[in-house]
């Protein structure tokens, strides 16, 4: 039931991005649980401390108290949707075309019952107006999502935290997500 | 062919040439006429507690490190072997008894001395000098209440002197029981964008709020909150340092950002009457919104940030952004201020992002054959600066005016000149 298990967390990862990149936000905010976390910590350049240590990625990214790029809970997250209604939302009007391409995606049981712990690796592009130049970006990084049951056989994200892989953005600004 | 900077910004300042915007040559020159004449904003204290303790960064594109010393003192130390000019650090922070150069092991200590070169005797016959070849350091090293910064001029005026009537409203954020700190990590993004731009919006432009940022009073539900004011004011200095204040009624003081959580205002209602005793009657009065002190360095104190505006070459600018909170204040209290600093001016902030959007248009404009040719306007409010007793800096005009802009543009003629450029005019005298 394994394999189950893991085709069903791919689809439903697979879903989430292309209703990202099909920009149905709306229906994207129901995949969030109202007690969610959707979290991108900071990462930087670490000091080699000499001792053949094996490099953990969670030593060179922020824990809770250091700065994240999105530390948004429920209400942070429809804003942000809710802000692309307004307007005048100009770095994403006109719209971003996106592709989230998701892979590499292992699904395992979580701390509490019936939770499931799913990571995945994301490349988004983007291109705006034009497309050329300072209008195209690629980002890059993996996540790790606690899912709970939904109850109609899919699941909710009860909480993101995406590892980017840059410490400088290369891009103007994060207006799209994850 | 060299560039006759006078010609590229009108006589009262109000308006730019767009060739210094994109100009190769215009860039090499801020670098030696600016970044390296200029007192730059490196960190804060917080990041260098003990001795050892490092952080790297940038003067203008020389990447530096700062350190605390073996001896306590803050070292500015130039990222780079004096051997062959490798990077002798390439950790963003740490703790390390010395830096050693990957390409041929020299070593520096955390003072920036030479303490160790491999094959002294058989490669260099003892004839090396290590004293003579520790890492380049900023001629100047010094701290404002917890900020730290150095110059590359030896004979620059003092920080203080820098600062000038600049340190006043630094007051106003910096001047808290038990001092300020940086909440770890720094928000690093590229614009594609002059670095001037990114200045001259943070210098207080406070005409783009309403109208880049209105998504967020919509959000808000507020049309009103960007709205002019008779109480907002531009602020600026003969030194180029600049703000967009609000000046309260006599009693009145900032009590934190309309919207905040519930958190923040209890915070400031505790916090409120030892604040005031700190601040005084006058000081108490006034908010810092925005400003920037010559060249790069941007403060948004009321979403708890400020930031440095790195220049990439004339077509870039790499922005770090730190938020800066009271060290005092409890834990909870500072993640809600992280919290509505990320959520507004971080990279993904609800203001942030259309800033990104806007300079990346605007320079683009100043490549185009017509438009490059064209000036940016600086016009609004000419020659209706006013002074207010009591407030420091000697132009003060409506928060819809760009006299902070033209006083950031005569700053900057005056270090590319190298000559003492006219002061802004004041005509009007109100208030
Ligand atoms: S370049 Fe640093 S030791 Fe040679
Ligand atoms: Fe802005």
């Amino acid at each position: 039931m394994e394999l189950e298990r893991l085709i069903a967390v791919q689809q439903f990862l697979y879903r989430e991005a292309r209703l990202l990149d099909e920009r149905r936000f709306d229906e994207w905010f129901e995949l969030f649980t109202e007690d969610c976390l959707y979290w991108m910590p900071t990462r930087y350049n670490r000091l080699r401390d000499g001792t053949g240590e094996q490099w953990p990625v969670e030593a060179e990214v922020e824990d809770e108290s250091g700065l994240a790029y999105f530390e948004d809970n429920h209400r942070m997250l429809r804003r942000r949707i809710d802000r692309l209604k307004t307007g005048m939302a100009w770095a994403e009007d006109p719209p971003s075309r996106t592709r989230h391409f998701i892979s590499n995606v292992e699904a395992e049981d979580g701390e509490a019952p019936g939770e499931i712990v799913a990571r995945s690796a994301f490349l988004a592009y983007r291109s705006r107006n034009e497309g050329v130049g300072e209008d195209e970006d690629f980002f890059s990084g993996m996540r790790e999502d606690v899912l709970r049951g939904d109850g109609n056989g899919s699941f909710q994200i009860v909480r993101r935290k995406i590892v980017p892989d840059f410490v400088v953005i290369n891009a103007q600004n994060l207006s799209i997500f994850f | 062919m060299a560039v006759d900077f006078a010609q590229l910004v009108a006589d009262d300042y109000t308006w730019v040439s767009r060739q210094a915007f994109r100009d190769p040559e215009i860039h090499a020159a801020e670098q030696e006429r600016i970044f390296k004449r200029c007192w730059m904003f490196l960190g804060h204290e917080s990041q260098v507690r003990e001795p050892g303790d490092f952080f790297t960064t940038y003067m203008g594109e020389e990447a530096v490190i700062v350190t605390r010393g073996l001896d306590g003192a803050l070292h500015a130390l130039v990222n780079s072997c004096r051997h062959r000019g490798m990077r002798v650090c390439r950790a963003d922070r740490g703790n390390t008894k010395r830096f050693s150069c990957p390409y041929h092991s020299w070593t520096y200590n955390a003072n920036g001395e030479l303490i160790g070169v491999p094959r002294r005797k058989e490669g260099y016959y003892n004839e090396i000098d290590l004293s003579q070849n520790g890492l380049i350091q900023a001629a100047q090293v010094d701290s404002y209440r917890g900020l730290i910064f150095a110059t590359f001029a030896a004979d620059a005026p003092s920080l203080r002197d820098y600062l000038g009537d600049m340190a006043w409203y630094m007051d106003l954020v910096l001047e808290r029981e038990g001092g300020t700190e940086l909440i770890p990590g720094i928000h690093k993004w590229i614009v594609r964008a002059n670095w001037k731009l990114a200045c001259d919006n943070n210098a207080g432009d406070w005409y783009h709020v309403a109208f880049a940022h209105g998504s967020s009073a919509k959000l808000n539900q507020n049309p009103n909150q960007f709205d002019e004011d008779d109480n907002r004011l531009q602020i600026s200095a003969e030194t180029g340092h600049t703000l967009c204040a609000y000046q309260y009624k006599p009693g009145k003081r900032w009590m934190g950002a309309q919207h905040q959580p519930q958190i923040l205002t209890e915070y400031f209602q505790e916090t409120e009457a030892r604040t005031a005793k700190l601040l005084g009657p006058d000081k108490g009065r006034v908010h810092f919104i925005a400003g920037n002190v010559f060249p790069n360095f941007g403060w948004i104190p009321g979403s708890y940030t400020i930031r440095q505006y790195h220049p990439r070459g004339p077509d870039q600018t790499e922005v770090w952004s730190y938020c800066l909170v009271d060290a005092a204040a409890p834990r909870e209290v500072k993640d809600a201020m992280k919290r509505m600093y990320t959520n507004s001016f971080g990279p993904s902030g609800l203001l942030e992002q259309d800033d990104g959007e806007n300079w990346t248009g605007c320079a683009a404009s100043s490549k185009k054959p017509v438009m490059g040719r064209e000036s940016f306007n600086y016009q609004m409010g000419v020659g209706h600066e006013w002074n207010i007793p009591g407030l420091p800096g000697q132009h003060v005009g409506r928060a819809t005016s760009e006299v902070v802009q033209r006083s950031f543009y005569r700053r900057w003629l005056e270090q590319m000149t190298g000559r003492s450029e006219p002061v802004l005019r004041v005509i009007a005298r109100e208030g």
